[in-house]
């Protein structure tokens, strides 16, 4: 038991800060005392509630004046004293209660009274007084975020697990084991493989950025008769919530300003009678993405990937929330930081084949890129699948479109490479057999990860100015890539995801 | 009970050509294999990490012809005709493009020895296989069952959230909460089936 001593003859009622680490409020049951007749024995005492699982114990601020010693002791809803906390203290300020009796077993969920007694020096009550006491057990068995959500895939092998939109976030077996209170549960970090169930992990979430998240609890416990509020910081207002309950906090605030990775810990602050009595965190990773999958099918595996939108969003954490900024974004990204190297002896592909003639129906294999299994020299098919790939699954919209065929090139500079050439296969060729890009509008805007072009007025010579191909016009695109041939846009389509 | 089984891509009745069964998809030699779809078969990474080969059975002699050209097509640089099996091209170093029947393959080598691994490879197409894997799906209190003996890796398109169905010994391959869309089986030697 914690006592903390004030000489009697002072007077105060000083709320004491619960022993929870959430902020210095306690309840003032007895009247202010500035105003007292300095002869009139005084004593009071407030403190509220107690989830002995969530907090070791709570204090109970007694103050007592013109008196000679202080008794304070608990009796349960029977009248039966549990608990004797002081007896003949002369000195006191606050005393602790950990919701056990005196032979130390917990206390179960009740209404408790928390009696204080101003004895004289002959031992004789001079004054008394009252105040309730609520032993509570409260927490969370679920959560479900929902509000726009986006479902999303791990995949391995080439197999797709989508969690359904309205698939819990987290779930724990009880909210405690009798004797300690359950966490809420850890995220889930593997970016491929899913859990077995919900049990025991928080899974991260995707949302439009742009969105307020709404989160539906799902509440447990034994609250008799207190009446408890939960809170989420930055998700709205304080509920009522008794077992059983579910209740909804939509956050406060859209989840981001521009797509990207944001990863926050959410604080559920429980409180009885507006003073808090615990507190639980719950980890949470949202994929901010700029709006919904873009590709042409629906369903696994077009859906965000878990492993794929969670480096690109960190990639591109930060930028505008429209189209060009994405894209734009991406490029540079593909182009500069993913360590791929354009295959100069063959310009083959990796990663995507075709599986029509005359490069229809493209077919990414991004399962076996995002491990390299294929190694990191790619072409242009690979380059323009890449794009596409994560640009559709964090909703900025892609094709792919075929230039054809057999042209000469001005000077480019090759993703992985660090000079510019007009002949990218050195003595085997100055030019393209075909060149994949992609285009949000049939050709009339080009983005392209493949290569750099020479921005300056004279593509065909040196010297030469970087210009990644972001947002560029379609023709301007062909007069800076081609210095000799028929070269345009053909089959411009959706790609295959496996 | 079989609820259906319908728009098989069924191998051994090729209108032309030779038909042969395929190639064993787990080799000493290559790592773990990736099936990609019905028409564009499988591939594997060379074990020596210095190179990737890609492998297609098609039901006839025609659809690996289809499969070869499509494959030299998306070559950046024009791939030269080479002088192997029915027909190939590439140079025998860096990559080898070649058909026999049904069977087409693709070697990329760092290591300038696709030649000698697509002749290894050749050597490998296996004739008067079993049937290929067939698919079965069915409605039990669960869901949607699919069977498929002798899979060794399957491709299910809806179905709900049933984590990872993979080839599994008896060839249960996974119960689904939802009726899948489509479901693509792979065999031992790299045969392709669809049921939608």
């Amino acid at each position: 038991m914690l006592t903390t001593a004030r000489p009697l003859g002072t007077v105060s009622l000083i709320p004491l800060a619960l022993l929870l680490g959430c902020g210095p409020k306690g309840i003032a049951l007895g009247d202010d005392t500035a105003t007292l007749d300095p002869h009139t024995p005084v004593i009071s005492v407030s403190g509220g509630a107690l989830d002995p699982l969530l907090a070791a114990e709570t204090l109970l601020d007694v103050t007592a004046d013109n008196g000679a010693t202080v008794r304070v002791s608990v009796t349960d809803a029977a009248g039966t004293t549990v608990r004797t906390l002081a007896d003949g203290l002369t000195m006191v300020d606050a005393i602790a209660w950990n919701g056990r009796d005196d032979t130390g077993a917990l206390e179960p969920v009740g209404t408790y009274t928390v009696h204080a007694d101003l004895l004289d020096a002959a031992g004789s009550v001079l004054t008394s007084t009252t105040s309730t006491f609520y032993i509570v057990r409260v927490g969370v068995l679920s959560g479900t975020l929902s509000g726009d959500r986006i479902p999303l895939i791990w995949h391995r092998n080439g197999n797709y697990w989508e969690e359904a939109s309205t698939d819990p976030t987290f779930e724990v077996a009880a909210i405690d084991d009798g004797t300690t209170a359950t966490p809420l549960p850890p995220l889930w970090d593997d970016l491929e493989q899913p859990p077995e169930d919900h049990v025991g992990h928080t899974l991260p979430a995707a949302y439009p950025y742009d969105v307020q998240p709404t989160i539906t609890l799902s509440a447990g416990g034994d609250i008799g008769d207190a009446p408890v509020e939960l809170e989420i910081a930055g998700w709205g207002t304080a509920q009522s919530v008794s077992p059983g309950d579910a209740p909804v906090f939509e956050r406060a605030t859209p989840l981001a300003t521009g797509p990207g990775v944001v990863e926050e810990t959410l604080t559920l602050t429980w409180s009885v009678d507006g003073v808090p009595i615990g507190v639980q965190s719950l980890p949470a990773r949202f994929y901010a993405t700029l709006g919904t999958p873009t590709f042409e099918q629906e369903g696994p595996p077009y859906e965000p990937w878990v492993a794929a939108i969670d480096p690109a969003l960190r990639a591109i954490q930060g930028v505008e929330g429209t189209d060009e900024a994405v894209l734009s974004a991406l490029t540079e990204w593909i182009y500069r930081d993913l360590g791929l190297v354009y295959d100069t002896r063959y310009g083959a592909s990796a990663y995507t084949q075709y599986a029509g003639r005359g490069y229809d129906r493209g077919e990414f294999d991004f399962t076996s890129f995002l491990s390299r299994r294929n190694g990191s020299t790619i072409n242009c098919s690979d380059c323009a699948s890449i794009l596409e790939g994560y640009s559709d699954m964090i909703g900025a919209n892609l094709e792919y479109t075929i230039i054809l065929q057999n042209f000469d090139l001005n000077f480019i500079k090759s993703i992985g490479a660090t000079d510019y050439t007009h002949c990218p296969f050195g003595s085997q060729g100055c030019g393209f057999s075909y060149h994949a890009v992609t285009t949000p509008d049939d050709a009339t805007t080009i983005y392209d990860a493949t290569l750099a072009l020479d921005g300056d007025d004279d593509p065909g010579a040196a010297p030469f100015t970087e210009l990644l191909v972001q947002t560029i016009d379609g023709q301007e695109y062909l007069d800076r890539l081609v210095m000799s041939g028929n070269a345009s846009y053909m089959h411009t389509q959706k790609e295959y995801l496996r | 009970m079989i609820v259906f089984l319908s728009a098989l891509i069924h191998f051994g009745f090729a209108a032309s050509g030779i038909v042969h069964s395929g190639i064993p998809v787990r080799q000493p030699d290559l790592g773990e294999p990736a099936f990609q779809s019905a028409e564009n078969g499988w591939s594997a990474p060379l074990a020596d990490g210095q190179g990737l080969v890609r492998v297609y059975v098609g039901r006839d002699a025609d659809a690996a012809a289809d499969w070869f050209e499509r494959q030299r097509e998306s070559f950046s640089r024009p791939l030269p005709d080479y002088a192997f099996a029915d027909v190939a091209a590439g140079d025998g170093l860096g990559v080898l493009l070649f058909r026999d029947g049904n069977v087409a393959v693709m070697v990329k080598s760092t290591a300038d020895n696709a030649l000698s691994l697509a002749t290894s490879l050749r050597e490998r197409i296996v004739d008067n296989a079993a049937p290929p894997a067939i698919a079965a799906m069915r409605r039990t209190e669960d869901g949607w069952t699919i069977d498929a003996p002798g899979a060794v890796h399957s491709r299910v398109v809806g179905g709900g959230n049933v984590p990872f169905a993979t080839a599994a010994e008896g060839g249960l391959i996974g119960v689904y909460v939802q009726r899948p869309t489509e479901i693509t089986v792979w065999d031992a030697f790299g045969r392709a089936t669809v049921i939608r």
